[in-house]
C-alpha cells in the first residue's frame, strides 16, 4: 500500500493554515521583526505564513516539540539542512531549464535538476535512516522516504540520470580558432601549455604573484556560439545525444514527488528557527520548551528575554538582561511600574512574544516557562499616528480598549503598555481602576505597564513588578524587573536627578 | 633566482610599512639627515637605506656578510654603477611599455603585452649576464661571488633561446589551439591551451577528424554578439597561459627591482663613507657581538649628524660599558647629553645594517631593535595632557617591545614634577631592565638618579656630562655619580619615606 505524506507541521488538520494573514498583535510585540530575522536569507514566501498560524491544540504543539527535540541532534539537523540546501539547487536548475532559449541548454539544465534531485533524495534516505529520530512526525516521514526511494520508478530515474550525465560530462573536444572560424574535433591527449610556460620561468618565481586571470562572469547562459559548438560535439557523438533527447522527453514534465516538495517547504520552519536560536545560544542565552497548561492559568518564566531586542543587541555582540515573570494562584494581572527607560515595555512585549511563540510549538526564550493554552493575544501599545490633542487621544485609547475588552475571553492574554500616559493623573487613576476590574471580571490574563504604580495594589488579583535601579546610582538602569511592592521613591528620585533637582544637585547649582 | 646581496639566504624584504615607532626613532635620532646624505637625490636609495637601518640585522654573521659586500662595493665603484644602470634601464623601459598599468579585461591583451615585456626583459638579462662575466673576478665577498655564479648558471644562452621560442609561438599567428570539456549546462568547461602542432596548416584536417569542413563554422562578419562570444571563449582558453606569462614577467621584473634595491643600499652606504672621508672623518668596521653578551665599548665615537653638518669641532666620546644594562646620564644642560645619546643609537643602527661607524673602534652586542622615548619640545610645558601623551607613547612602545631591545630615554617624564616623574621612571626602568632591555636614560630627575645610584648594581653605569671648573663644556661624558642638590632630599623623604643623608658623597 502506498504511504501518504503527513504534514510535518500540521498533523491534525488537512487545511494547513490561513495563508498570509498577519496576526494583529504582530507589530506591537515586534514579532514582525522577529520573524523577519528568523527567515532572513530564505526566499520561500510560504515560510513566513507558517509563523502566522497559531496552533490550537496541545497535541499539535507537542507534535512540534518532539520534532524540535530531534532537531537538536546533529545527525537529524544536518540531514534536514542538507536536504533543504539540495532542493533549493534543484529548483534553481529547473528554473534555468525553463528559462533557457536553446533546446540543448534546456536539456542540460533538466539533466542537472534531476541529477541534483535524485542525489538529494538518496542522501536524505541514507541520512534519515542513520539519524536518531524519535518524533512521530519524523518516524512517519522516514517511512515515506524509504518507500519512495525503493520504488521502481525512482530507482530507474536515478540510474539513468547518473549514467547519462557521467557520459556527457566526460566528453572532451578540440577547438581550433583562427580568426572568426571555429573547428571542432576529437580530442587527443595533449599537454597543457601553461605548465610549460611556468616551468620555463620557475627560476624567477618568488612571493605570491599577482593574479592576471581575467574573471569571466560565470554565466550559465548559453550563447549561439556555444550552441553551435555543442551541436557539433553532438554530431561527433550521435548515439549519446539521441539518448539525451529521449531522456528529456521522459522526465521533462514531472520528476518531483509532491510529498517531498511539501516536506521541503515545511521543514524549513524548524530549520530557520533552530538557526535563529543558535545565534543567541552562542551568546549564552537559553531557550526552553514551555509547559502549557489547559486548566490552570498561571504563567511563569525564568531568565526570559525579548527576541527582537536580542536580535538587535547581537549586532553589537551584546545580550539583553534576562528577566523572570510570574502570575500564580489567582493572580491574573501583572502590573509593571518603575523608572522610565528601565525596560518595562520590553518586558511586557517579551511576555507577549513568549505566549505567542508557545502557540507555534517552538522553544521559547528563557530557562524555564509555564504558560496557558490561550485563544488570542490582544495588545495596546501607544501608536505614534494617534491624535495629538489630549481629548482625541483619550477617545482613541478608550475605543481601542473597548474593542479589546469586547473580544477578549477568559483564555486571552491582554497587554496594555503605558495606557493613559497622556491623561490627567486623577482621570488615569480612575480609568485604570475600572479597566482592571473589567479584566478581572472577564477572567482574562493581563500585563499592564504603567507609571501609576498604585494600580498594582488595587486588588488581590493584581501583582506588582518593578523595574529596578542601581543601588548606588539611581540614574543607572539595571533592566531588571523584579516582583516587589512599588517603590515610588526610586522613580521620583531618578526623575529628579535627570533634571538635576535633587537636594545635592540643587545645592551645588546654587553655589555656582 | 635570488639577489641575496643583503642577506646570505634571502632577498632583502620590504616590510609592509615601518611601524609607527620608527617615526619617533627617525625624528629623535635625526636620521633623516643621514638618509638624505646617503641618497643624494636618489629616491630608491632613500627608501632602501631607511628600511635597512630601521630593520636591524640581529645575527653577527649576517652583519659580517653585509660588511664584506660593502667592502667590495667601496672598491669596485665602476662595476656597481654599471650593474645599477642595467636595473634602472630595465625598469624605465618597463614603464614605457605601460605594462600592467592597465589591468586588461581581455586575456589576449594580457598575453600580447606580456610577450612584448618579456622580450625586453630577455635582452636585459643578456646584458646583466655579460657584465657578470666581465667583472666577477674582481669581487671577493661571498655575496657577490655567489650572485655572479647564479647569473652564469641560470641565464645560459640555451635557456634564453628557449624563452624566445616560446615568445614567438605565444604571439598567436597560427591560431589558437584549445581543448574543452562538456560542462554543466553543456557549456564549455576547463579550457586548456595547447602548443601549435608542428606544420599546423596541413595537419588541420588530420587532427580534427575525417570531416573537417562539416565540423567547422564561421561567425558572420556582422555578427557582433557572435564575435564577442567567440572572443570570450578564446579568452577562457588562453587565460591561464596569459596569466602564467604575465606572472613570469612580474617575477623577472621583481628580480630587477630587487637587484636595484639591494645595490641602492650599498650605493647609499658607500656614498656616506665618501662624504665622511671628504670631511676628514675617520670610520671603522664595528664589531658586533651576540645579543646575549651585553657589551658596549668604543673609542672616539662621534655623532654622525654633527660629522656631516659641522665636522670641525666634533668631539668624540669613549665608553666602557660591557655587562651594563642601564646607563644613566646626568649633568649640565647643553653638556652634550642628548648628542651623546643619539650617537649611541645611530652607531647601534649603523652597525646592525652592515655599515661603518664614525669611531676609532666600536664593540657592541646586537639588539633586537632600537626605540626612543624623547621628550618633545611641546612636552616641556608642565601640562597634564602632555604627561598623558608621554605615557601613552610609552605604552605603545612597550606593546611592540621584544627582549634584547635597546630603549633610549631622553628627559622622559619631565612633564610632571620630580617626585611623580621619578617614581614613575624608576618603576619603568626597573621593569625594562629586568625584562632584558638595555636602557640608556638621559635625565634631570634627581630622585630617580639617586635612588638608582644607591642601589649600587653592577649592571648600572652612571655618566655625567662634564663641566670644567671654568664652566666650559667639554661635551665629554665621564663616569661619575649623579650630582645631588639639597632640593632632592625633601623630595626623597616625601616619596620614599627615608632620609637620603647617608648616601651623600657617593
Amino acid at each position: 500500500m502506498e504511504i501518504v505524506y503527513t504534514s510535518i507541521l500540521f498533523p491534525d488538520s488537512i487545511t494547513a493554515h490561513d495563508e498570509g494573514r498577519v496576526p494583529d498583535c504582530f507589530h506591537d510585540l515586534f514579532l514582525d521583526q522577529v520573524v523577519d530575522a528568523i527567515v532572513v536569507g530564505r526566499p520561500l514566501e510560504s515560510l513566513k505564513s507558517f509563523f502566522y498560524t497559531e496552533l490550537s491544540s496541545l497535541s499539535s504543539i507537542h507534535y512540534r516539540h518532539a520534532i524540535f527535540r530531534d532537531m537538536t541532534k546533529v545527525s537529524v539537523k544536518s540531514a534536514m539542512t542538507h536536504f533543504v540546501d539540495r532542493m533549493r539547487k534543484v529548483y534553481e536548475k529547473l528554473d534555468q531549464s525553463k528559462t533557457s532559449y536553446y533546446p540543448r541548454s534546456k536539456q542540460a539544465w533538466l539533466l542537472e535538476a534531476v541529477h541534483t534531485y535524485c542525489r538529494a533524495v538518496e542522501m536524505l534516505a541514507q541520512e534519515i535512516a542513520s539519524a536518531d529520530v524519535a518524533a512521530q512526525g519524523f518516524l512517519d516521514f522516514a517511512r515515506y522516504v524509504m518507500d519512495y526511494v525503493a520504488s521502481e520508478r525512482f530507482r530507474l530515474m536515478a540510474r539513468t540520470t547518473k549514467k547519462l550525465r557521467g557520459e556527457v560530462t566526460a566528453l572532451r573536444y578540440r577547438l581550433y580558432i583562427q580568426g572568426l572560424s571555429v573547428t571542432v574535433g576529437r580530442y587527443a591527449n595533449e599537454s597543457d601549455y601553461r605548465e610549460e610556460v611556468e616551468e620555463t620561468f620557475s627560476r624567477f618565481r618568488h612571493g605570491t604573484p599577482k593574479d592576471y586571470r581575467v574573471r569571466f562572469s560565470d554565466s550559465s547562459k548559453m550563447d549561439h556560439v556555444q550552441e553551435r559548438i555543442i551541436g557539433l560535439v553532438a554530431r561527433l557523438n550521435p548515439e549519446l545525444f539521441q539518448r539525451v533527447d529521449s531522456y528529456c522527453a521522459e522526465y521533462g514534465l514531472a520528476f518531483l514527488d509532491e510529498g517531498l516538495a511539501q516536506f521541503d517547504r515545511e521543514i524549513q520552519f524548524y530549520l530557520t528557527y533552530c538557526q535563529f536560536m543558535r545565534r543567541f545560544e552562542a551568546q549564552g542565552l537559553k531557550f526552553c520548551f514551555p509547559k502549557i497548561e489547559e486548566s490552570v492559568k498561571e504563567i511563569e518564566g525564568q531568565a526570559a528575554f525579548d527576541l527582537a531586542l536580542a536580535a538587535k543587541l547581537e549586532l553589537e555582540n551584546r545580550t539583553p538582561i534576562p528577566n523572570d515573570f510570574q502570575l500564580r494562584d489567582s493572580e491574573c494581572i501583572l502590573v509593571v511600574s518603575g523608572p522610565n527607560q528601565g525596560g518595562k515595555t520590553t518586558y511586557a512585549r517579551m511576555i507577549g512574544q513568549i505566549q505567542y511563540l508557545a502557540h507555534l510549538g517552538v522553544p521559547v526564550p528563557g530557562q524555564h516557562a509555564r504558560l496557558f493554552l490561550g485563544d488570542g493575544i490582544f495588545t495596546y501599545f501607544d501608536r505614534e499616528e494617534s491624535s495629538d490633542d489630549a481629548r482625541g487621544k483619550l477617545q482613541d485609547d478608550l475605543l481601542r480598549i473597548r474593542d479589546i475588552l469586547d473580544r477578549a475571553t477568559s483564555r486571552s492574554l491582554i497587554i496594555l503598555n503605558e495606557i493613559f500616559s497622556s491623561t490627567m493623573l486623577d482621570d488615569a487613576r480612575r480609568l485604570g481602576r475600572t479597566i482592571i476590574n473589567e479584566i478581572i471580571a472577564k477572567e482574562s490574563v493581563a500585563i499592564i505597564v504603567t507609571f501609576i504604580d498604585e494600580w498594582a495594589t488595587l486588588n488581590s488579583r493584581t501583582v506588582s513588578w518593578v523595574s529596578r535601579v542601581d543601588g548606588h546610582d539611581s540614574m543607572k538602569r539595571t533592566y531588571k524587573i523584579v516582583r516587589q511592592k512599588p517603590d515610588g521613591q526610586a522613580y521620583a528620585r531618578s526623575i529628579a536627578e535627570k533634571y538635576a533637582v535633587t537636594y545635592e544637585a540643587i545645592k551645588e547649582r546654587m553655589q555656582r | 633566482m635570488k639577489v641575496a646581496l643583503m642577506h646570505p639566504i634571502r632577498d632583502f624584504e620590504t616590510r609592509q610599512a615601518p611601524p609607527f615607532l620608527t617615526r619617533d626613532v627617525i625624528q629623535d635620532l635625526g636620521l633623516d639627515v643621514i638618509f638624505d646624505t646617503m641618497a643624494s637625490g636618489d629616491s630608491v636609495i632613500r627608501e632602501v637605506v631607511e628600511r635597512a637601518m630601521l630593520d636591524p640585522l640581529t645575527e653577527v654573521n649576517d652583519i659580517r656578510y653585509r660588511q664584506a659586500v660593502l667592502d667590495d662595493v667601496i672598491h669596485q665603484a665602476d662595476a656597481i654603477q654599471d650593474l645599477y644602470a642595467v636595473t634602472k634601464d630595465t625598469l624605465d623601459q618597463q614603464k614605457r611599455h605601460m605594462f600592467f598599468g592597465i589591468t586588461s579585461r581581455y586575456p589576449s591583451s594580457v598575453l600580447h603585452e606580456s610577450v612584448a615585456v618579456m622580450a625586453m626583459l630577455v635582452g636585459m638579462l643578456r646584458r646583466l649576464r655579460s657584465l657578470g662575466t666581465r667583472y666577477r673576478r674582481s669581487f671577493h665577498s661571498e655575496g657577490f661571488r655567489e650572485f655572479f655564479g647564479r647569473l652564469e648558471d641560470e641565464l645560459s644562452d640555451d635557456y634564453l633561446r628557449t624563452v624566445e621560442s616560446h615568445l614567438e609561438e605565444l604571439d598567436g599567428h597560427h591560431g589558437v589551439w584549445l581543448s574543452a570539456q562538456v560542462g554543466i549546462g553543456f557549456l564549455g568547461d576547463t579550457y586548456v591551451l595547447h602548443r601549435v602542432p608542428l606544420g599546423a596548416k596541413n595537419w588541420v584536417g588530420r587532427l580534427l577528424g575525417a570531416r573537417p569542413s562539416g565540423m567547422r563554422f564561421q561567425i558572420a562578419d556582422r555578427d557582433e554578439a557572435g564575435a564577442r562570444a567567440l572572443s570570450t571563449l578564446e579568452g577562457r582558453g588562453i587565460n591561464e597561459v596569459a596569466n602564467a606569462l604575465a606572472q613570469s614577467c612580474d617575477h623577472v621584473l621583481g628580480f630587477f627591482v630587487q637587484l636595484r634595491r639591494e645595490l641602492a643600499f650599498y650605493l647609499g652606504c658607500s656614498h656616506l663613507i665618501a662624504v665622511l672621508a671628504e670631511r676628514g672623518q675617520e670610520v671603522c668596521w664595528p664589531h658586533p657581538l651576540p645579543k646575549d653578551q651585553l657589551a658596549l665599548d668604543f673609542r672616539d665615537l662621534r655623532p654622525l649628524g654633527l660629522c656631516l653638518a659641522m665636522p670641525d669641532g666634533v668631539v668624540g666620546n669613549d665608553l666602557e660599558a660591557d655587562e651594563k644594562n642601564l646607563i644613566l646620564v646626568t649633568g649640565a644642560n647643553q653638556g652634550g647629553k642628548s648628542t651623546f645619546l643619539k650617537s649611541l643609537g645611530v652607531a647601534q643602527l649603523l652597525m646592525q645594517c652592515g655599515m661603518c661607524v664614525p669611531a676609532q673602534s666600536f664593540f657592541a652586542n646586537v639588539v633586537s631593535s632600537v626605540y626612543t622615548h624623547f621628550i618633545r619640545e611641546e612636552d616641556k610645558a608642565l601640562e597634564h595632557g602632555k604627561f598623558d601623551e608621554e605615557l601613552q607613547r610609552l605604552s605603545e612602545l612597550v606593546d611592540s617591545l621584544k627582549p634584547h631591545a635597546m630603549v633610549l630615554f631622553n628627559e622622559s617624564f619631565a612633564a610632571t614634577n620630580d617626585r611623580e616623574g621619578s617614581a614613575l621612571a624608576y618603576d619603568i626602568v626597573r621593569g625594562l631592565c629586568e625584562s632584558q632591555i638595555k636602557v640608556v636614560f638621559v635625565t634631570h630627575l634627581e630622585a630617580l638618579a639617586h635612588t638608582l645610584y644607591r642601589e649600587k648594581r653592577s649592571t648600572q653605569l652612571f655618566l655625567r656630562a662634564d663641566r670644567q671648573s671654568d664652566g666650559q663644556r667639554s661635551y665629554k661624558m665621564m663616569e661619575a655619580p649623579p650630582l645631588y642638590t639639597s632640593f632632592a632630599q625633601d623630595l626623597f623623604r616625601e616619596i620614599f619615606g627615608t632620609e637620603l643623608g647617608d648616601f651623600r658623597g657617593h
